[in-house]
């Protein structure tokens, strides 16, 4: 990791484009955690994840001769994670599920109880709709991520990603008028998020 | 990515050590393979995309064929793969997004979607197989008086004594279901025999079905086969030994039998229905089969939490893939509460189930 961290992101794109397995390594290790949040935000669980995560490896050390510098190397491999999700979406019939661990120091079992029964019920609202509309959602109320931050990885325009989330947000609000736990989850979430007032 | 919101967001579930190395082993050996080996992403309309997955899957094929022994065998209904013989040396074939099915000595092997198993041994010195990952349904001959058939699933054991099971592999836990015959499991120093219509699942022996038992084959899948890592892939040069078989259909699996909560499950004190509620809730994801019976327990046992509990379970059931058994409480909600706060939900999961059927 040491040896990525002293070289810019353009010299190790190039190592790992010429086949130099310590740097894919290295690159790999940096970036997994980051890449695997950003696949289990757009889908709710770790169902799949190791094949999408295998996948998504695969099309970055591939296609990783084509990395321009544009975006950090970290941002360009969540970019495309966020293809592989949205790719995996649309070809397969999804299946919402929220598997979610209670953590031991979280603030309250029935709080967490909440969120998780909330989100479960977030995502299988969000598996009926649009994937693209949806990746939007997760990535900009969910995850919590700019919306200039969710166009860079979807490769959107700041004006589509906005009418994205204002769509799936619309969407879940039909399904959350007869859900009030629903209701008072995606109020929550997006309070302090762009682009869903 | 914000800290703050992991009160409202629970956190991201990590991946246990095990599954990143197996992720990294997989992806440097994918890496290293010949790109048709590979599944590329694409859509689901690309028309140049079964072609070339058949030509992957042909050129694993061939290559398989030429590391494998040969056998003579000629089954009535081929499937993907057949490795009569067995194989010298271990092997790993992987299935893509679709079943797909292999001969393997006198063992017919189901493979499930996204599944990976590795393949040693044969009828003579006895077969030694590892559910890498995912599903796998097995049909195996009597092994009275034969070599030993044998299914390892992380830290458990699965030995055949004559018999048609399915084993499924999540993270380091398994669950074995046998349709006939008899199997023989052994997981942390115990030992229990699993016969037909019992399903093996954490070290608990119960009658019943495994959710999701897929009732038929989709279209065949390509099988990618990987080599040993010791030894490099040939050059193809031979037509392949192996054809792509059509699609295989086959009878569902044992009958499901739905178990109803007993007295026994009851709790003895003072009975607090949200409390139950939640630790249903708190069950979903490491005891799915026991969540389900909580949740039907409450939904018998406190009206005013039925309407919540009878939807929750129609919802884990379809979640896992029990698509008959979510089918079946979605409509046990709906007669129930048929303006119930989850009936428009309810609805739209039969919908889902059945997309020809409009739900009144």
């Amino acid at each position: 990791m040491a040896a990525v961290s002293r070289t810019s992101d353009a010299e190790v794109a190039e190592l790992c484009a010429r086949g130099d397995r310590a740097a894919q390594r290295d690159l790999f290790l940096r970036t997994r955690n980051a890449v695997h949040h950003t696949l289990y935000r757009v889908l709710g669980s770790n169902r799949d994840i190791e094949d999408l995560l295998q996948e998504t490896y695969l099309a970055v050390f591939r296609s990783i001769g084509n990395y321009a510098g544009r975006s950090s190397l970290l941002t360009w491999c969540c970019s495309v994670a966020t293809h592989v999700a949205l790719s995996h979406l649309r070809r397969k019939k999804p299946v919402p599920v929220a598997h979610l661990e209670i953590e031991s120091d979280a603030p309250s079992t029935d709080q967490v109880v909440r969120a998780r029964a909330a989100l479960a019920r977030l995502y299988h609202a969000l598996d009926r709709i649009d994937p693209t509309q949806r990746v939007a959602f997760a990535l900009a109320v969910i995850d919590g991520r700019s919306l200039a931050e969710v166009a860079e990885m979807t490769g959107a325009s700041l004006s589509a990603v906005k009418t994205q989330v204002w769509r799936a947000k619309k969407a879940i609000d039909k399904r959350a008028a007869v859900d009030p736990l629903l209701r008072d989850y995606v109020t929550d979430l997006a309070r302090d998020a762009e682009g869903v007032a | 990515m914000r800290d703050d919101r992991d009160d409202l967001v629970p956190p991201v579930e990590p991946l246990p050590d095990l599954t990143w190395a197996r992720l990294e082993r997989r992806l440097w050996q994918s890496l290293d393979a010949p790109p048709v080996a590979e599944v590329a992403p694409t859509t689901p309309r690309a028309r140049w995309r079964w072609p070339v997955l058949a030509a992957g899957a042909i050129a694993a094929a061939a290559a398989a064929a030429i590391l494998w022994p040969r056998g003579d065998a000629s089954p009535a209904s081929p499937p993907a793969l057949s490795m009569p013989g067995g194989t010298a040396s271990p092997a790993r074939v992987t299935s893509a997004e679709s079943p797909t099915s292999l001969a393997f000595g006198d063992a017919d092997i189901r493979l499930g979607p996204h599944s990976a198993l590795f393949l040693s041994g044969d009828d003579q010195r006895g077969v030694d197989l590892v559910l890498d990952h995912g599903r796998a349904h097995f049909e195996v001959a009597p092994r009275v008086g034969r070599a030993p058939f044998v299914v390892h699933v992380g830290a458990v054991r699965v030995t055949v004594i004559g018999t048609g099971f399915t084993v499924i592999r999540d993270g380091e836990s398994a669950q074995v279901e046998v349709v006939h015959g008899i199997v023989e499991v052994v997981a942390d120093g115990r030992r229990d025999r699993v016969a037909a219509g019992q399903v093996w699942d954490h070290g608990l022996v119960r009658d019943g079905a495994l959710a999701g038992t897929p009732a038929a084959v989709a279209p065949q899948p390509p099988v990618a086969v990987e080599p040993p890592p010791v030894v490099a892939p040939p050059v193809v040069a031979a037509p392949p030994a192996v054809a792509i078989a059509p699609p295989v259909r086959r009878a569902p699996t044992a009958p499901r039998v739905e178990r109803q909560p007993t007295p026994a499950d009851e709790p003895t004190a003072a009975f607090d229905p949200k409390a139950a509620y939640a630790a249903a809730a708190a069950l979903e994801s490491q005891a799915p089969d026991r969540a389900l019976a909580a949740y039907l327990a409450l939904a018998d046992a406190a009206p005013a939490w039925a309407d919540a509990a009878l939807f929750a379970a129609a919802r884990l059931a379809f979640d896992r893939g029990d698509s008959a058994r979510g089918k079946a409480l979605a409509s046990r909600y709906l007669r129930r509460f048929p303006h119930g706060r989850n009936a428009l939900d309810a609805r739209a999961l039969l919908e889902r189930l059945s997309p020809t059927t409009r739900v009144e």
